[in-house]
């Protein structure tokens, strides 16, 4: 039995052997051909016994020895040697788990990057020469922070989602990308200035590259000569007492505690995730938090949007020491603030603090062009400025997400540096600024805060700073507008049986009325600083100076004295008392404001708010007691222009800006003459041709759209550079197009008009006239609604140019 | 109901027959006593009979304690009483007219010592009897004995490669799967091509799947041939050309698989039981990567196609200690498949009991099966009981019962497709989830979603954890079946006229209970695939009848007659009733009954039934003329229900002829030649359609209401003109014996014509308001022949080794196709798919594709070149000259291809890869098929025997390696993607030779239908090793057995083959679309048993 039953026993056991290995076996084997794994490469390298070491106490140890894809910088272990000596420990086992953890994941970059790629950024594809820092696998959790007075956990970020960590990105310096914009030797200065290592274009951190591309079968390996650490990022390395100044100004807290700059966040489902993580800190709540209202996230870890600027670029951060930060107050800010620098609103202490920084990567080569984030170059004259001066920085650290340098002096920001810095600052004048944020938050405000620091080198502006104390008297409040439902501009009388006005184009105007738009440099300047009439031009007209405001209308002023047209009918003047002078211009108090209407003689009148006819401007001026030698123009025009009742002109509407030029009586006969103009008597006994052609040739007598002063300057003011010519409309049109005039200043500061251009040669009639002003108190500079007239000493003709 | 109406009808029947033995005639007395010549004892309980000359039993008693009887005859003084008793010679004499007969009785062992049996081997053809050396067509056949040993379920399995012209294919090496059964390959292009099985006599309706559906089943669905246990089968044969299944007319048109179960003999009763325990070990799945392997490639994947994946989005892969929660969730090297599967044991217990008399024979037998998959939750088991009861009333009438019962429990899994999830399941999630300390839970970590997806609510299909789904889930199927049989057979004209009739019963019940726990899915409260169970319960019932009567005139020595007509109806119905609920308060409520959601997609109640009916009416007529011509000749006319009236009925006829040459005086001198005939045969059958209720223009109604009414739209138009599909057959033949039958060849050439080829969904005019409808469109052919080589090379006392061969080969080929039918599958720009063309002249199962050649080692290889391999230029926008790179379809697609992407054949030279450089890459017919192997014995006690299965000449689509190393998606991958291409090759020589090309995950075009993944399908298989030792009658006696035999088998013992798949044995299964692609992910498991069998 026994026997027997073994036989198919034996018989199966050879059956078994005969099955044996079969070539589908081998098609499934690993490749002999095939690098091992990331933690193999380096044990056969034999050079990263001690890395290895680190990285067995982690639990990377299980990842590299297979799993995932990375790109690793090992230090090699003379690298080790130097870093235990430098920590004055024997071997890597007496470092604790902390230190370890840190340079071992740190050392570890997610996706593999062989040389020739860690230039490139994958996003979408490889964007070639773009990257200048990976995404290591190295992140800092949960931290303490303070907020409204109480200790909290805090995570960096901006957005909790799992996976989605605060990485450190590991910077590199490599000469593709390093060099390819700045020479070798500019790209090692520039090194040197954050690393005390010497600069080889394949620089990674503090490190150099030794062995490049170990490929393995989970990633490759590059071979470093330095144990590479964490870099702290710059809110960390603002963490200094140094600069607490500044630091407290970044974490300022308005009255209700909540941090101006700062949000902290409180997350359910972070709290959650941290709690299950570290039970055994009994963890309550987790805020997440980052910087708002500031140009950089200074506590970020990732640049820009996405992932693939994440790889391309950095902050930069030009902290103010103490020191820098009380200059800046004392210099700037005492005036308005003399309670010390910690009452500084937010505004005022985000204008300054967004002047120090950039969301780019300055590099000090670099310095001379750059702009911070409010575009005012850092140093304060773009190129022509200096260049970067070490000796002028006492910190200077490459941080994980940009560049710190911390400085002696603080950068200079047009908000504190121009002449709307007055008007920002300065509480009298809060109603100003509110008309600014109303009306010309990007206009006429950006003008005012044009300066050298932002590039703009000959503006100058001259405000006449209408108090709120003037406002008001005005009628002016600044209050809940519940038809709106918002904050705006009321005013008094608006409504009221004194007639409707508009309320913002009352403002805008009287805003615009009270500031002057010069040009001031090396060649030119005309900056209206004292309102004192020049003494070469003063006999002109009577020590009379005049001047375009910034809406266009003309103002003449007289031993600090200025009148506009308002004030003019009502022979009344402002008196301005010279205040302060910034870099772009000066700023003058006023007494009483600008008007265009007559404010003080006809209270109850709806006048009050409304500039008078043309007119009664015109027949003011050329009234026999003031200029009679331009009645023959007159005549005309009222012949023309004016119906028998009303006082209106034809073609011509309240809301034109007019430059009148009008032909002595001398001249008009001789236009007659010369059959230019039809006999006076024809025109007014109602000959049809005869009225039409005297018309039109009033017409081309008015220009439109400006208002030319003739102010004694060799160019036309107010313009952005020096202009001596100027071609502009008439009133007259031949079929449906305008008819030009040239205007121009001669060589004495003589208004000119013509119907050539000089500057062009281009003929607008076929007939060349050139006539000059006639200066003199009641012959030229004659203020009118919107307008200025002159009296001129020859007639100008359109002819139609046929080519 | 059912049922019981079933079995009164059963009863009554039997009853009606027990009616017939009360005869009367005038009474006498005849009385004695019985005693033993031995030792002079009366003997009680001897059976004493009067018989008539019919042999019928009139009269009968038994003996009693003193030896005594008394018997009541009928008074015909010719009647014979019988004496008979187990042990003892029997005792006949002449009835008389009554009186004293004393009786002493011998034993009948001392009596017995040299038996000589001659007899010609007779097999059944199914309704007749005829001398295999009669056969006029072309059969196989094996008996049991040969199998024996052979570790199955199921025949079909043990069958394989054994039979030649019978193509059996194991559907995948998955544990479980089915097996396809091609007689003579595919006939049809659409219509089920699997073979009609019969059981003694009456066909068998294969088994009807819990999953099936009414509405969409084919006879694919029937496949598995189930439930007959192997102990129970005394033999099988196959019926393969048209004349042959003309005798089963439209149902075989696809060949018939004869099985013939055993029954009793006379003989003492005998208890014989047999054992088989079997190890069933997993087999070897193909090499996935590991946790580690796979997020590198799926890093480099999403690296390669140009976004990395961030660590936000996909957290899973970012391996970060910080995070233990998906540290570990996702840091693991989970082995899916280790986890999923176990060593399976399967027992199988039979005990028969057979034996009796001259008047009675009997065979029952009970049998117990049950095996553990090697699957987590797939398990079967079944009980059967069987009962073959044959009475021979007298000479000339006797009947036949028999009955059989199955009850089978057959446990799965929720989802069909575990197996595949467990390859390509992300291998770095861990089966339990771990906590956010980094702790392991007893929890499964079943997320919602994961990178490959989720689990989808609406498809109730996707992505799950397959541990889970195995342990938690489940799908259970009861099934019971009860096959009460009755024959009844009668001479009318003693030897001449015979009647038969069949009377057969199947009932078929089932019952699914399914169960899909939340905790498989992760899925989130209220989605309708939270806890959602199923309870199916389906029914079949099959009446089947069978009047035949046979003709055996005597017609002297030279002629010989054998006629027969037969009429046969079928009538099966089916109906199912199904819940299906979901949401239920617990995942311990499973029952769809218990109160839960049964709204939504998927849910709810439904029904279902069909029936359908045929009718056949059979004549046949063999004559035979001086044991040399003999002639057959067959006509049917058919009818099914599922055709209108106008073409429901078919006329097939056929006829046979075979011409023993061997007996023609002109070879009397050829003296090593026992038998050597010729044959020829053609004929007609149809085939019918798979479906019901086509003739019937069908109508649904709208879900929807419109002023309260509900609108009715035809759902199918009215196929009124449907015809059959018309098999002829052509078929010659040759048989050999030789050398005193130690040679015995059969060689068979055919050629079958399919006409009227039924094809579904034909694109029609929309117009009609349908885009296809089911027509008959063409006409195909296959070819062939067959060999098959039985031989004892060795044959002394104690010694004899039989070896024996198969061979044979098959060709289809399309002749006419209608134009309705697209021809050409149109060429896409995408990947894994090859083109098809069913083109005239041409076989099925031809497939086009690329070229490939390899991997672009750098950037520069990627620079299209024209065909003397100058680069090809255009212009940029400076009207430069610039070099291009190779592109895919150009400009529609203009993917250009970069270094590390697969490499394809550029054929015109265009600098486009495109359709025009498509080509011809394979074609899944083998050559040639067949088996061989040898069987040795001693002394008849010892048998070895071994069995080699080969299949050659064919190409398979390996679409498990285009699945496994595409490297397209998060699925995870075969080793094989270990040879990737990782980092370009300045220079190519330095290039490994088994490169790869690169991941790129969701991009690209490296795994196009190519011939790449075409590879030569040849393999010859070493399937079984078999020993069996039958121990000494004299030496098992002592321990008072009648027969004691034991032995021990292997299958799937190795496999020759250079294909690089886990298993070229492909299936044949499937609609053209899928022929020929191997989607097994594992080999084939080996299996290895040990059975013995004793007899008391």
């Amino acid at each position: 039995m026994k026997k027997l039953t073994k036989i198919p026993f034996l018989l199966s056991l050879i059956m078994l052997i005969a099955v044996s290995c079969t070539d589908k076996d081998e098609y499934y084997e690993r490749p002999g051909w095939l690098e091992p794994p990331i933690y193999q490469v380096l044990e056969k390298e034999g050079r990263f016994s001690q890395y290895l070491k680190c990285v067995d106490r982690t639990l990377y140890a299980t990842s590299l020895k297979g799993s995932g894809l990375y790109t690793v910088f090992a230090p090699n272990d003379q690298a080790f040697a130097a870093y235990l000596a430098s920590k004055g420990v024997n071997s890597v086992s007496e470092l604790p788990d902390s230190v370890v953890n840190r340079i071992v994941s740190y050392s570890i970059l997610y996706n593999q990057y062989p040389y020739e790629r860690l230039t490139d950024v994958l996003s979408g594809g490889w964007d070639t020469l773009s990257s200048i820092k990976k995404k290591t696998t190295y992140y800092e959790t949960i931290h303490r922070d303070t907020y409204k007075g109480k200790s909290i956990w805090v995570y960096d970020l901006s957005n909790f989602r799992v996976g989605d960590n605060n990485y450190k990105y590991m910077p590199m310096y490599l000469r593709p990308v390093f060099e390819r914009s700045r020479s070798a030797a500019q790209a090692a200065q520039d090194y040197n200035i954050f690393y005390p290592t010497t600069y080889t274009g394949e620089n990674i951190q503090n490190a150099r590259l030794v062995k490049k591309d170990m490929y393995s079968e989970n990633g490759v390996v590059h071979e470093i000569d330095m144990v590479l650490e964490p870099l702290p990022n710059i809110e960390n390395l603002l963490n200094d007492p140094d600069y607490s100044l500044f630091k407290a100004m970044i974490n300022k807290a308005g009255t209700t505690g909540e941090p101006y700059f700062i949000t902290y966040q409180y997350n359910k489902e972070l709290t959650k995730y941290i709690q299950e993580a570290y039970p055994d800190k009994n963890i309550d709540e987790v805020y997440i938090k980052y910087y708002s209202g500031l140009a950089v996230n200074i506590n970020g870890e990732r640049y820009g949007t996405n992932d693939k600027q994440a790889e391309q670029g950095g902050y930069t951060l030009f902290a103010p020491n103490n020191a820098a930060v009380m200059k800046f107050y004392n210099e700037r800010l005492k005036d308005y603030f003399p309670d010390g620098v910690e009452t500084l609103p937010m505004d005022v202490l985000g204008y300054f603090i967004n002047a120090q920084m950039i969301d780019e990567l300055v590099w000090p080569g670099d310095f001379k062009g750059s702009m911070n984030s409010q575009g005012e170059f850092f140093n304060g004259k773009g190129n022509r400025g200096d260049a970067f001066d070490i000796n002028k920085y006492s910190k200077v650290a490459p941080a994980s997400n940009g560049f710190f340098y911390g400085s002696k002096d603080y950068i200079k920001s047009r908000y504190f540096e121009t002449v709307f810095t007055e008007i920002l600052l300065n509480p009298a004048y809060s109603l100003l600024n509110r008309a600014f944020i109303e009306y010309f938050e990007s206009t006429l405000k950006e003008e005012l805060l044009k300066c050298e620091l932002n590039g703009y080198t000959q503006e100058n502006y001259t405000v006449l700073l209408p108090s709120d104390e003037l406002l008001a008297a005005d009628g002016f409040s600044w209050q809940w507008l519940g038809g709106s439902n918002k904050y705006g501009f009321a005013h008094s009388q608006s409504g009221s049986s004194l007639g409707n006005f508009d309320v913002t184009t009352r403002m805008q105007r009287l805003v615009r009325s009270h500031i002057f738009k010069r040009l001031k440099n090396n060649d030119v300047n005309c900056a209206l600083t004292d309102f004192v009439v020049d003494p070469a031009f003063a006999t002109a007209y009577g020590g009379h100076g005049y001047a375009v405001n910034e809406y266009g209308d003309m103002i003449r002023y007289k031993d600090g004295k200025v009148q506009m047209l308002g004030n003019f009918d009502e022979n009344d003047w402002v008196t301005v008392t010279p205040y302060k002078t910034f870099s772009n211009g000066q700023v003058l108090k006023i007494d009483k404001m600008l008007q265009y209407s007559r404010r003080n003689t006809a209270p109850t009148e709806v006048e009050k708010y409304k500039s008078q006819d043309l007119i009664t401007y015109i027949l003011k001026m050329t009234a026999a007691t003031q200029n009679p030698n331009v009645a023959v123009f007159k005549n005309y025009l009222i012949q023309c222009l004016k119906g028998d009742e009303s006082n209106e002109l034809a073609g011509i509407s309240a809301d034109m800006t007019l430059t009148l030029l009008m032909p002595t009586n001398a001249a008009m006969n001789r236009a007659v003459s010369e059959g230019y103009l039809p006999a006076y008597t024809a025109v007014s006994t109602g000959d049809v041709p005869a009225r039409l052609k005297a018309t039109k040739f009033i017409l081309h007598h008015i220009v439109k759209g400006k208002v030319f002063v003739d102010d004694g300057l060799n160019y036309i003011m107010p313009n952005r550079e020096v202009i001596t010519e100027e071609t502009w409309p008439t009133l007259l049109k031949d079929v449906v197009d305008d008819t030009y005039l040239s205007i121009s200043k001669d060589a004495e500061g003589k208004l000119v008009v013509s119907t050539k251009s000089i500057s062009t040669g281009k003929l607008f009639s076929k007939i060349h006239k050139t006539a000059t002003v006639t200066r003199g108190i009641k012959r030229s500079n004659y203020f009118g609604a919107k307008s200025v007239m002159h009296e001129i000493n020859d007639f100008m003709v359109y002819e139609k140019v046929t080519e | 109901m059912k049922m019981k109406q079933n079995n009164r009808i059963f009863l009554l029947v039997i009853a009606s027959l027990l009616i017939t033995f009360t005869a009367a005639a005038q009474a006498k007395i005849i009385h004695g006593q019985v005693t033993a010549k031995s030792d002079k004892l009366p003997i009680i309980g001897v059976s004493v009979a009067e018989y008539d000359a019919s042999n019928r039993i009139l009269n009968g008693t038994i003996t009693d304690f003193d030896g005594n009887y008394t018997l009541r005859i009928s008074g015909t003084p010719t009647n014979r009483v019988v004496y008979s008793y187990v042990g003892y010679k029997t005792v006949t004499r002449t009835a008389g007219n009554g009186g004293n007969i004393n009786i002493v009785m011998e034993d009948a062992t001392q009596t017995i010592k040299e038996v000589n049996v001659t007899a010609r081997r007779q097999v059944s053809t199914g309704n007749i009897n005829i001398a295999e050396r009669d056969l006029t067509f072309a059969m196989s056949k094996i008996e049991t004995k040969e199998l024996e040993g052979l570790q199955a379920a199921s025949i079909d399995e043990a069958l394989q490669g054994r039979m030649s012209g019978v193509d059996i294919v194991a559907n995948s090496g998955e544990p479980g799967s089915g097996m396809s059964i091609r007689i003579r390959g595919t006939t049809s292009i659409n219509s089920g091509s699997d073979p009609m099985i019969v059981v003694d006599g009456i066909p068998f309706e294969t088994n009807i799947g819990s999953d099936f559906d009414f509405a969409t089943a084919d006879e694919e669905n029937y496949a598995q041939l189930l439930n007959i246990s192997p102990a129970d089968i005394e033999e099988i044969s196959v019926l393969k050309d048209a004349a042959a299944t003309a005798m089963y007319g439209n149902k075989g048109a696809n060949g018939v698989l004869l099985i013939k179960t055993k029954r009793g003999t006379i003989s003492k009763p005998r208890v014989s039981y047999t054992f088989k325990g079997s190890l069933n070990t997993p087999a070897d799945p193909i090499k996935t990567l590991n946790g580690d392997q796979y997020t590198t490639l799926i890093l480099e994947a999403a690296a390669n196609a140009g976004n990395p994946l961030s660590t936000a989005a996909y957290p899973q892969f970012s391996y970060d200690p910080n995070n233990p929660y998906y540290y570990y969730n996702y840091g693991q090297n989970t082995d899916w498949y280790g986890a999923l599967t176990r060593n399976g044991f399967t027992q199988d217990h039979n005990i028969s009991l057979s034996g009796g008399g001259e008047k009675a024979m009997y065979r029952t037998s009970i049998g117990f099966y049950d095996q553990d998959g090697t699957v987590i939750g797939q398990s079967y088991s079944r009980v059967t009981a069987s009962l073959n009861y044959d009475y021979n009333v007298s000479d000339y009438l006797k009947f036949q019962v028999s009955l059989s019962y199955t009850q089978g429990t057959q446990d799965k899994n929720y989802t069909t497709n575990l197996m595949n999830s467990a390859y390509t399941k992300m291998p770095n999630m861990s089966i339990y989830e771990y906590n956010t300390l980094g702790v392991m839970t007893p929890n499964y970590f079943s997320p919602v979603t994961t990178p490959q997806g989720y689990w989808s609510s609406t498809s109730n299909s996707g992505i799950y954890n397959p541990v889970a789904m195995a342990n938690s889930g489940y799908w259970k199927v009861k099934s019971e079946r009860i096959m009460p049989k009755f024959n009844l057979q009668y001479w009318i004209v003693p030897e001449v006229l015979k009647y038969q009739v069949d009377l057969a019963f199947d009932i078929n019940t089932s019952k699914d209970n399914r169960f899909l726990p939340q905790t498989a899915t992760g899925r989130l409260w209220p989605e309708i695939s939270v806890n959602r169970a199923t309870d199916l319960y389906t029914e079949a019932f099959v009446v089947q009848s069978f009047n035949r009567l046979y003709y055996t005139p005597k017609m002297g020595k030279d002629h010989e007659i054998v006629g027969l007509l037969q009429f046969n109806t079928y009538d099966g119905r089916y109906s199912s009733y199904q819940e299906v609920s979901a949401l239920s308060a617990s995942t311990n409520l499973q029952d769809p009954s218990i109160p839960a959601n049964i709204i939504g997609n998927g849910l709810g109640l439904n029904s279902g039934s069909s029936q359908a009916r045929t009718l056949s009416l059979l004549g046949m007529l063999q004559y035979k003329y001086l044991d040399r011509y003999i002639i057959n000749g067959t006509m049917r006319r058919d009818g099914d229900s599922k055709y209108g009236t106008k073409n429901r009925y078919g006329y097939f006829p056929s006829a046979s002829f075979r011409w023993r040459t061997s007996n023609e005086p002109f070879m009397k001198d050829v003296k090593f030649i026992d038998d050597l005939s010729l044959r020829a045969s053609t004929g007609m059958s149809g085939n019918p359609v798979n479906k019901n209720y086509l003739y019937y223009n069908t109508y649904g109604t709208y879900e929807w209401t419109y002023l309260n009414d509900q609108g009715v739209y035809s759902t199918g138009l009215q196929l009124a003109n449907l015809r059959w599909e018309k098999v002829s057959d052509f078929n010659i033949g040759a048989n050999l014996i030789m050398f005193d039958n130690r040679v015995n060849m059969d060689f068979n050439w055919y050629k079958k014509r399919t006409n009227d080829l039924y094809f579904p969904n034909v694109g029609i005019s929309s117009a009609t308001g349908f885009n296809n409808i089911n027509q008959n469109v063409g006409v195909m052919d296959n070819r062939g022949w067959e060999l098959s080589i039985f031989t004892t090379p060795l044959k002394t006392k104690e010694w004899q080794l039989d070896f024996n061969m198969t061979f044979a080969r098959s060709e289809n080929e399309v002749m006419e196709l209608s134009d309705n039918i697209p021809l050409i599958s149109t060429p896409t720009a995408a990947n894994n798919k090859y083109l098809t063309k069913i083109q005239v002249g041409n076989p099925l199962g031809s497939f086009y594709g690329y070229r490939y050649e390899g991997v672009y080692l750098n950037e520069e290889e990627t620079v299209a070149r024209d065909k003397k391999g100058n680069p090809i230029y255009t212009y940029n926008e400076n009207g430069e000259r610039e070099a291009v790179n190779m592109r895919f379809w150009y400009p529609s697609v203009g993917y250009e291809f970069q270094a590390g992407d697969a490499k394809y054949a550029d054929i015109n030279h265009d600098g486009n890869i495109n359709s025009q450089d498509i080509v011809y890459l394979g074609d899944v017919n083998p050559t040639l098929t067949g088996g061989f192997g040898p069987t040795l014995r001693w002394k008849g006690k010892l048998t070895v025997s071994a069995y080699f299965y080969y299949r050659y000449g064919f190409e398979i689509i390996n679409q498990t390696r285009i699945d496994m190393e595409s490297m397209h998606g998060f699925n995870n991958q075969s080793t094989a993607v270990l040879k990737r291409w990782r980092h370009p090759y300045a220079d190519p020589s330095t290039a490994p030779d088994d490169l790869l090309p690169r991941a790129l995950l969701g991009k690209g075009y490296n795994f196009l239908g190519s011939d790449r993944f075409v590879e030569d399908g040849s393999f010859l298989r070493f399937k079984s090793l078999t020993v069996n030792y039958n121990f000494n009658r004299d030496k098992v006696k002592r321990f008072g057995l009648n027969e004691l035999k034991v032995w021990a088998t292997m299958q799937n013992i190795y496999i020759w083959t250079n294909y690089s798949g886990m298993d070229p044995e492909v299936t044949l299964r499937g609609g053209i679309a899928s022929l020929g692609y191997d989607t097994s992910r594992s080999g084939r498991p080996m299996e290895f048993s040990l059975g013995t069998t004793v007899s008391f």
